[in-house]
């Protein structure tokens, strides 16, 4: 996978190639409306500038360059039409070199690729470049080339990667190295209890998390609200929940700044906003250490450390370092999970690559005055004649032929296209003119993706018989609660609904042992990357059991750490003392 | 006067009497009419009159219910007597009920009186009212047509938000909460549940939508399991009704799938999608290498859902024989596949030099190739180029 990785010029870098320069966009200092997007690196190479206007053109970004010679330039810039078709592509956008505005309009070929701009010319020196979007409809752009010479760098992805690996003349291996005594990937409530729960051990923490706020699905960036109860962890994940309002909701901000402050008050927590880990390296079934690049820069740092924990909710450590995992639905019959009232919905005979969805959530408010919407012909076929005006869990999307990770960035568009669409469609109705949308999400809130296997695999029947477990070290009283796609029982419904199953138990418990690799022997995992099967993860998948999963697994760390013993010899040798430890969270906060 | 009086008396007491006697024929005749069931000659058995409400089609033929074949007591204590429903043949066509169960909210606990109706397969098939026993709602109102209409439309969505719910969580507890910076949130859950029920009927509607779907249609499919199969097998596997098809594929073995694989795809197009890809995936995987699998179900990608046709090509791409008339017919509807199944689909055709030489298949490729508004064009373009056929 190492090909896939991206790496970044810095502005002022000098380009092998003494006549060419290639800029990453999400390198330009000043980032105007434009938003930086690193969900897909492992996908399309890297990450992108996205103008998410709602409709309406964003603010340029600017940037500048220094060119070693003035002069006439070809400029290509790689780009995507995220909505091929026949019509007008909904994400132009243009191109200002040192205030040339260039004719051609970028974002009109399908796939990633490099598109042709004509040429510039520049002066010796500092060049002001500035993207200009046209649309505000989700144009994105990557990176910008410029070359003497009328030859466009490679558009396949392992020869993109190459290729960018040449121009910028970077090892392969990141320049810095930094050592933790425990390293948590992954800032969503799941790492950030982890991080803490380690922290208050006295073990020196990296978090790592690849957005600008902690949160994950909780964050103001996704916005959903934290479920389920506290366990044993109540003191720790107060610091970091949300109340209970509605998704979506703007609350989430508050809950953010909350999650940051009392991150801030452990000293020995490191936290890299916006460093985004790209790989991972084991020897002889351990992990070495994890690499990471800073979305914006492209600056790289090698993070070692004795344990890891894999809270990046798709189980990209785990993936890296070797581990294994499982994706889509197992066989009723592997676990005997079947349950007759929903049938092939809940638990399939055959096994099939079927998952819960993901969400993009989004609310529009009416105003004081008249917004207009245009009418938006390239949301047709995914959205018809359907209207609404805000967008709740049940806006999920997933089905047979998509993968949650490998195919994300289509499962985010074809989202965004039903929530254009659908509110294209509302704004036609009476009395609706103020209408305007308030916010859109550009991030993918994942409910399932790679499942880590570890010792134990939790299923449906720990939930359902409320298994006792020795090392239970997380509990929850919540219905195993599975999703599906709507227009699998009812083909005339939109294909971005979905609908909740309940199987209400009383409290269950996962054990210790669904928390760490049952094959890399320093890799703990917490979050919806837990060892489970596809309707056990129904329950627990939600933030505040996640959240205990993260703390047990700190606590973990924390002894692991002390005796310099693996995970598992944790479980074997030290059970007692480490329960011991899960127990006095509870009764110290009481 | 008394004479008089009495002759008048008995006269009027004859009239009384033929009058009477004439209201109480038209009476029973009246309820005759209105009545579910009719003694038809045929032992144990009553005929059935068309119900109410029914999905799909009646019989034309007459039909009549056996009593109690099988008896259920419910969770609520209430004992439950299903009658299998019969031609004049005595072949089993469905199930009957006669339900009368206690309703309860907070503060009422109606009776409920009504007859429902299930194909052989234990779905939902209809449900007709006691005469003089119109279905009523909390406040004792009677039900209107659009009352019955919406039960009827609830009682026939499989996956009604009724059936994930438990009583208790028909209403949000949370909706008085305020929010400073949201409006009060008022709970989707409620809304979606108002939607989905009888207008004043929430329990009524809960209550019988869970007999109808839960615990009766579980018995049905036991008994008909138990006793009915498998000389029903024919019947159920060509029935119109695409439930009882699929319930009889479900109770099939592994070793009887072979002597059902044609009616397994001719039953693909009837499902719904959850159900087609059930189908495809109990297939026995030996059949998709056979042409009278591949082509037909090639032939109806037009109708199929994006899970039943990215399955259909991935057992292609692990199926030992294509045939380019399976090919050529997807070739058709190249322009609708998703990326994922364009790579499936171009790799099939590279596995063969003979399907890289079929004209049609060329030439869908090409045009496909050449639309400028296709999303996937690079793609089509890099196979031409690599496969020479770019000229």
């Amino acid at each position: 996978m190492r090909y896939l990785f991206s790496l970044f010029l810095a502005l002022s870098a000098t380009c092998a190639f003494a006549q060419s320069l290639l800029i990453e966009a999400e390198s330009f200092q000043e980032k105007g409306g434009w938003v930086v997007d690193p969900q897909f690196v492992e996908q399309m190479g890297s990450p992108y500038l996205l103008a998410h206007g709602l409709g309406e053109p964003v603010e340029n970004a600017v940037a500048t360059v220094n060119f070693k010679e003035g002069g006439k330039y070809h400029v290509w810039v790689r780009t995507k039409n995220w909505v091929p078709g026949n019509w007008t592509p909904p994400g132009r956008f243009r191109l200002k070199v040192a205030s040339q505005l260039l004719a051609t309009e970028f974002g009109k070929e399908p796939m990633w690729g490099w598109e042709y701009g004509g040429e510039a010319t520049v002066q010796k020196g500092n060049n002001k470049l500035e993207l200009v979007d046209l649309t505000g409809f989700d144009g994105r752009c990557d990176a910008i080339y410029f070359s003497r010479q009328q030859q466009a760098p490679p558009s396949e992805l392992a020869d993109l990667a190459a290729w960018r690996l040449k121009v910028t003349q970077k090892p392969a291996k990141p320049e810095k190295t930094m050592k933790f005594d425990y390293v948590v990937v992954g800032g969503g409530i799941a790492g950030c209890a982890s991080a803490i729960a380690a922290a208050e051990q006295g073990l020196r923490v990296a978090l790592i998390h690849d957005r600008p706020v902690l949160g994950g699905n909780a964050s103001s960036e996704i916005r959903v609200h934290t479920l389920g109860i506290y366990g044993h962890f109540e003191r720790i994940l107060k610091m970091l929940d949300t109340k209970h309002y509605p998704n979506g909701s703007p609350e989430a901000y508050a809950e953010d700044q909350k999650r940051h402050r009392n991150i801030a008050r452990y000293d020995n927590i490191e936290v890299f906003l916006n460093w985004r880990a790209y790989d991972a390296e084991a020897v002889n079934n351990k992990v070495q250490s994890v690499d990471a690049s800073n979305t914006h820069t492209g600056e790289r740092i090698r993070f070692s450390a004795p344990y890891f924990a894999d809270c990046t909710g798709d189980g990209w450590i785990g993936f890296w370092a070797g581990a294994e995992f499982m994706y889509g639905r197992e066989a009723a019959g592997k676990f005997k999970e079947n349950w007759d009232e929903f049938g092939e919905l809940w638990s399939p005979e055959v096994e099939d690559n079927v998952v819960m969805g993901s969400s993009v959530l989004w609310r529009s408010y009416s105003d004081t005055h008249v917004h207009e919407f245009p009418d938006l012909p390239w949301t047709k076929d995914v959205v018809g004649d359907y209207a609404a005006n805000q967008g709740e869990w049940q806006w999920e999307y997933s089905n047979a032929d998509l993968h949650q990770i490998d195919d994300a960035e289509a499962i985010r568009d074809h989202m965004l296209r039903a929530i254009y669409g659908s509110f294209a469609n509302y704004k036609k109705q009476p009395k609706t003119e103020r209408q305007r949308l308030e916010w859109v999400s550009y991030l993918v809130g994942k409910r399932e993706s790679r499942r880590l296997i570890g010792d134990h695999i939790f299923t449906f029947n720990d939930a359902k018989d409320r298994t006792p477990f020795a090392d239970s070290v997380v509990m929850e009283t919540r219905e195993v609660d599975v999703h599906f796609q709507e227009n699998l029982v009812d083909p005339s419904k939109p294909d971005f609904l979905s609908k909740a199953m309940f199987y209400k138990t009383g409290k269950y418990y996962i054990p210790y042992r669904s928390l760490y690799s049952k094959n890399i022997d320093n890799l703990f995992m917490a979050g919806r990357c837990f060892s489970t099967s596809h309707v056990g993860l129904g329950g627990p998948r939600v933030m505040k059991t996640t959240g205990q999963m993260g703390a047990a697994v700190g606590f973990a760390a924390s002894l692991c750490f002390k005796y310099r013993i693996k995970p598992r010899e944790l479980y074997e040798k030290r059970l007692d003392e480490y329960m011991n430890l899960i127990q006095q969270q509870k009764i110290g906060y009481n | 006067m008394y004479f008089a009086g009495k002759g008048r008396g008995r006269k009027s007491w004859r009239g009384r009497e033929a009058r009477q006697r004439t209201l109480l024929l038209a009476s029973l005749a009246v309820l005759w009419s209105f009545s579910l069931c009719a003694r038809d000659g045929i032992a144990d058995t009553v005929r059935v009159r068309q119900p109410l409400k029914f999905s799909g089609s009646w019989p034309a033929h007459p039909l009549y219910a056996a009593d109690a074949s099988v008896r259920f007591e419910d969770t609520l204590g209430v004992v439950h007597r299903i009658g299998r429903l019969t031609d004049s043949k005595a072949v089993p066509q469905g199930y009957v009920s006669h339900i009368e169960t206690p309703v309860c909210s907070d503060t009422l606990c109606n009776l409920m009186d009504i007859r429902m109706f299930w194909t052989l397969s234990g779905s939902y098939w209809g449900f007709d009212t006691i005469p003089r026993k119109p279905l009523t709602k909390n406040d004792h109102l009677k039900f209107s047509e659009k009352d019955y209409e919406k039960l009827h439309e609830l009682l026939m969505d499989e996956q009604s938000i009724l059936r994930r719910r438990h009583k208790d969580d028909l209403f949000d507890k949370e909706a008085k909460r305020v929010s400073n910076v949201v409006d009060a949130v008022t709970g989707a859950t409620a809304k979606e549940v108002k939607e989905a029920v009888v207008d004043g009927a929430v329990y009524s509607s809960y209550t019988i939508y869970h007999l109808v779907h839960s615990q009766l249609a579980a018995v049905i499919r036991e008994d008909v399991r138990k006793h009915l199969l498998p000389g029903l097998a024919e019947k159920l596997i060509n029935s119109d009704k695409v439930d009882e098809r699929i319930f009889l594929i479900r109770e099939l073995e592994e070793g009887q799938l072979p002597d059902y694989t044609g009616k397994m795809v001719e039953t693909i197009p009837m499902a719904i999608p959850r159900d087609r890809l059930y189908i495809m995936k109990k297939l026995p995987s030996a059949s998709w290498n056979r042409k009278d699998v591949q082509v037909p179900v090639a032939g109806m990608a037009e109708f199929l859902d994006i899970y039943s046709l990215s399955h259909f090509l991935n057992q292609l791409k692990a199926a030992d024989t294509l045939y380019v008339d399976c090919l050529r017919k997807l070739s058709e509807r190249l322009p609708y596949f998703s990326v994922n199944q364009i790579r499936t689909y171009l790799s099939l055709l590279e596995r063969d030099q003979s399907f890289l030489k079929d004209p049609a298949i060329v030439k869908a490729v090409k045009e496909t190739a050449a639309d400028p508004g296709y999303q996937y064009r690079s793609y089509l373009d890099s196979f031409l180029a690599k496969n020479q056929l770019s000229q």
